[in-house]
């Protein structure tokens, strides 16, 4: 059997170009669709921060020294606290510049640009990791199959943290995978650590699975080569980790100036935060959770029913062939190797069993009955990148298959063969991307049936109140002058948006008593249903006048109040 | 052993057109329209709707809301139970049926596009009462004190806000008495009369001209929120004919939206004073609810 990836000579400045030139295409794609996808929730709240921290920056960069003062910090920054600042910093930065510069097409795009390209970034480090590890084809296969999932281009779009700390979980990872032969990396991998910390509490996780990895896997792996006669390859001294903590925590301080002061009873509230999340209410295979104990296999199914079938297979089916390379030192004698020399076996970096160990952590972790349901698949979309990876591997023996028929069969197609076989196997999830637009959220793969097939095994349709942006045509079109919308999972925040883009008439405002709107809306999630009953009752009338529907699954329903 | 991996590509090929097939067999906004323009047309007096899978309902909502206006009712998108119903209407997509369907064969059956219709005749007991819909002529008291009618228009509402109750309501010592729809334990709508326990003496509420016949259906049940974590004192529903207690039912958190048929003795068959009692060991987190119809005798 042909073991299909071989490393590329050389990883340089041309790989680098193909890696931007995936971010730079991807974050276009984000920037020319954005308008169409109304601020969710969350994003609300972040332009909050983002408006407030951006007030502290203008302080600062006007050389105004009372911009240090604790008073004057905290003023600015102490809004959304829960979360670190480095997102919310560039968010608030970029604003700026199109304040002074016009710069986007709308407020909401110059909000959301730094996370789309934060989001983007991860396909270049996608690219470099899987063409340095297997083959340029496979770091090709890895970014194309991981930016053509619907829900990362769904959270790639929008000025939050979880595309963000994708790309530098991955980035840390990468660079930890680099510094084991290279320690001059195990600097920057300190500097991205920090920043990963500074990005998202998913950081803190990290340095656990690449301590299991480091000890588990390389340090034995090393002295038994070392035994056997080899030469030194990997350090055992674990450089990662010294440039983790001597770097990482003194950026992750001097990027958050709320931490500036009373730094120790800070952090702990804003660890606390997340030690003692609430559990937010998902709906899961019919079944509403509101509390422990979450389901176990939440993020398998999810995993199953958001990403593209022939992604999810090629994963796997690139863990299988790889998996002999996965074992645990001193276990391969189980596994001998071929005579002819065809095994696959590890390297000295032990790639396979990082790259699986990086996949699988935060799905352990979701897995765990105690975990809090945060919902959705936003929070393990790493894992995502990384089955990428093993996507990419698997990918490479269809085309090898493709190749060793077309030079029996059809030598003259075989140049056509690479471009035809990726798009090939691309297609089902282009396809879905392009199709999921504005509804990311709410999308569901074939392997569920599409959007109506997990409606009927009852899934989670979305979260967020996202799709009020999408809503904005019809009330254009419909609600008399000077209407009100009382507006359910939506902040007012993200509906004053849809004014600040120009996609909602101004005149149409928020309403914030139920009975006394003019209109009223339903994000349809079950335990939501409340909300619609309380809307018969308040107007005594239960038929929507129109219901907002993505593949004939109802998303959103707007009632009129009959009495205004 | 390489040509496996060719398997891939036809894989690709059916996620792709499966996919398309998806959203090829969505059923168009003029299909519900359509069917309920035939439901509408074909109502009659003692009519339900019901939709499969529970998921399209607001489709059929819009639909019907367009299709038969004022017609269209809270009554009928939140039925406390289907009896007393003369005819079942089940409208369906994607090939699924409806909890509710009757066994048998439909009386009447039509498809408008990828949208089914089809109607089914109950042939239960006749109603006698409904004392939902009777709220408005009913009394209340707590203790010695009466309750009073109050009419404003409803407030409140929001996510975990729980019920609105209708404007129209019985004041009794601060607890209000209303028709209101809960979200049962399982989401479902459920038009019912909001009286919970309290502590000290409980709000008896009263139908002086109410008529009962050999059965009569209770259906109760609590706010979703209410009940879900199992942890809530039962609370108990007391029927009384004039001085003649009828039955007593006890829901127990967990129970979800419960019917239970009480037979009506024969001396208390007929026009009487109907009172309803509702008491428990808590009253925090109990937003107890309840529907109640009088059947004639089978037929």
């Amino acid at each position: 059997m042909h073991t299909a990836t071989q490393r590329p000579s050389r990883i340089g400045a041309r790989d680098h170009l193909i890696g931007a030139a995936l971010t730079a295409a991807y974050v276009a794609v984000l920037l020319a669709t954005s308008s169409t996808l109304g601020m969710a929730r969350d994003e609300g709240f972040y332009v909050e921060a983002a408006e407030s921290y951006a007030g502290w920056w203008r302080l600062f960069l006007s050389g105004d020294e009372s911009a240090f003062d604790q008073a004057t910090i905290d003023r600015f920054w102490t809004v959304n606290h829960e979360h670190p600042s480095l997102p919310k910093s560039l968010f608030a930065l970029s604003y700026l510049a199109h304040e002074r510069f016009d710069l986007f097409s709308n407020d909401s795009a110059a909000f959301r640009f730094p996370g789309m390209v934060m989001s983007g970034l991860v396909l270049w480090i996608l690219y470099l990791f899987g063409a340095r590890a297997y083959s340029r084809h496979v770091g090709l296969f890895a970014a194309s199959a991981y930016a053509l999932i619907p829900t990362v281009f769904y959270h790639a779009h929008l000025d939050c943290f979880d595309g963000p700390i994708v790309t530098m979980l991955t980035w840390v990872t990468y660079l930890y995978w680099r510094s084991l032969t290279e320690p001059r990396f195990a600097v920057l991998g300190g500097i991205a650590y920090g920043l990963c910390l500074e990005t998202k509490h998913n950081a803190w996780i990290l340095p656990l699975v690449l301590l299991v990895h480091f000890v588990g896997f390389v340090v034995p792996a090393e002295l038994a080569a070392r035994r056997a006669g080899a030469r030194p390859k990997i350090s055992l001294r674990p450089n990662w980790l010294i440039g983790f903590a001597l770097l990482g925590p003194p950026i992750f301080l001097a990027l958050w100036p709320w931490l500036w002061s009373d730094t120790i009873q800070r952090f702990g509230e804003y660890a606390g935060f997340h030690l003692n999340h609430v559990h937010y209410n998902t709906e899961f295979l019919g079944t509403t959770y509101f509390g422990a104990p979450s389901p176990t296999s939440f993020p398998w199914v999810e995993t199953l029913f958001t990403v593209p079938l022939v992604t999810v297979a090629l994963g796997v089916l690139g863990i299988v062939v790889r998996f002999r390379a996965m074992l645990p030192p001193g276990t391969l004698r189980i596994w001998p190797a071929r005579a002819d020399g065809s095994s696959i076996g590890p390297d000295a970096q032990r790639t396979d069993a990082l790259l699986f160990g990086a996949m699988l952590a935060p799905m352990v972790v979701l897995s765990m009955p105690w975990t809090p349901i945060f919902g959705g698949n936003k929070h393990f979309l790493v894992a995502f990148a990384n089955l990428a990876i093993f996507a990419g591997i698997a990918s490479q023996y269809v085309l090898h298959a493709v190749r060793a028929e077309l030079k029996e069969a059809r030598p003259r197609w075989l140049p056509v063969a690479f471009p035809a076989v990726f798009l090939a196997l691309l297609a089902p999830s282009i396809h879905e991307t392009e199709h999921s637009h504005p509804f990311g959220l709410s999308h569901y793969t074939f392997m569920a049936g599409g959007p109506p097939g997990a409606a009927d095994l009852g899934m989670m349709r979305q979260f967020w109140g996202f799709t009020t942006g999408s809503l904005a045509p019809w009330f254009n079109a419909h609600a008399p002058e000077g209407s009100s919308v009382w507006l359910c999972d939506t902040i007012p925040t993200s509906f004053e948006m849809l004014h600040r883009d120009a996609l909602l008439r101004r005149d149409i405002r928020a309403a914030y008593d139920m009975g006394s709107a003019d209109y009223a809306i339903v994000h349809h999630e079950t335990h939501f249903n409340e909300v619609d009953y309380q809307i018969w009752m308040s107007w005594g009338r239960p038929a929507p006048v129109h219901v907002l529907t993505y593949d004939g699954v109802p998303i959103v329903s707007v009632y009129e109040n009959p009495h205004r | 052993m390489h040509r496996a991996w060719l398997l891939f590509l036809p894989l690709a090929f059916i996620e792709l057109v499966g996919s398309l097939v998806v959203r090829a067999r969505v059923p168009a906004e003029g299909d519900w329209h359509l069917a309920a323009d035939h439901i509408a047309a074909e109502w009659a007096e003692g009519d339900e709707v019901t939709v499969a899978p529970r998921w399209a309902d607001p489709l059929l909502r819009q639909a019907l809301g367009a299709s038969m206006g004022d017609a269209f009712t809270n009554e009928l998108a939140a039925p406390a139970g289907l009896e007393g119903r003369t005819r079942l209407w089940v409208v369906s997509i994607r090939g699924r049926n409806s909890a509710l369907t009757p066994n048998g064969a439909p009386e009447h059956v039509e498809s408008f596009g990828r949208v089914r219709v089809e109607r089914y005749a109950l042939g239960g007991r006749p109603l006698l009462f409904d004392f939902v819909d009777a709220i408005e002529a009913a009394e209340g008291s707590r203790g010695d004190r009466a309750c009073t009618r109050t009419t404003g228009r409803a407030s409140g509402g929001g996510l975990g806000a729980g019920p609105v109750l209708a404007p129209s309501r019985l004041s009794c010592g601060g607890e209000m008495v209303a028709e209101t729809v809960i979200e049962d334990l399982h989401f479902e709508a459920r038009r019912c009369i909001a009286q919970h326990p309290v502590s000290g003496d409980p709000v008896v509420l009263r139908f002086p001209e109410a008529t009962l016949g050999e059965l009569l259906m209770v259906h109760a049940g609590l706010h979703w929120v209410d009940e879900r974590m199992l942890e809530g004192s039962p609370v108990t529903l007391t029927v009384r004919a004039g001085e003649t207690e009828i039955g007593t039912i006890t829901h127990h958190d967990g129970d979800g939206w419960a019917t239970y048929p009480l037979t009506v003795p024969p001396e208390s068959r007929g026009a009487q004073v109907v009172s309803f009692e509702v008491t428990s060991e808590q009253s925090a987190g109990r937003s107890f609810c309840w529907a109640a119809r009088a059947l004639g005798g089978a037929p």
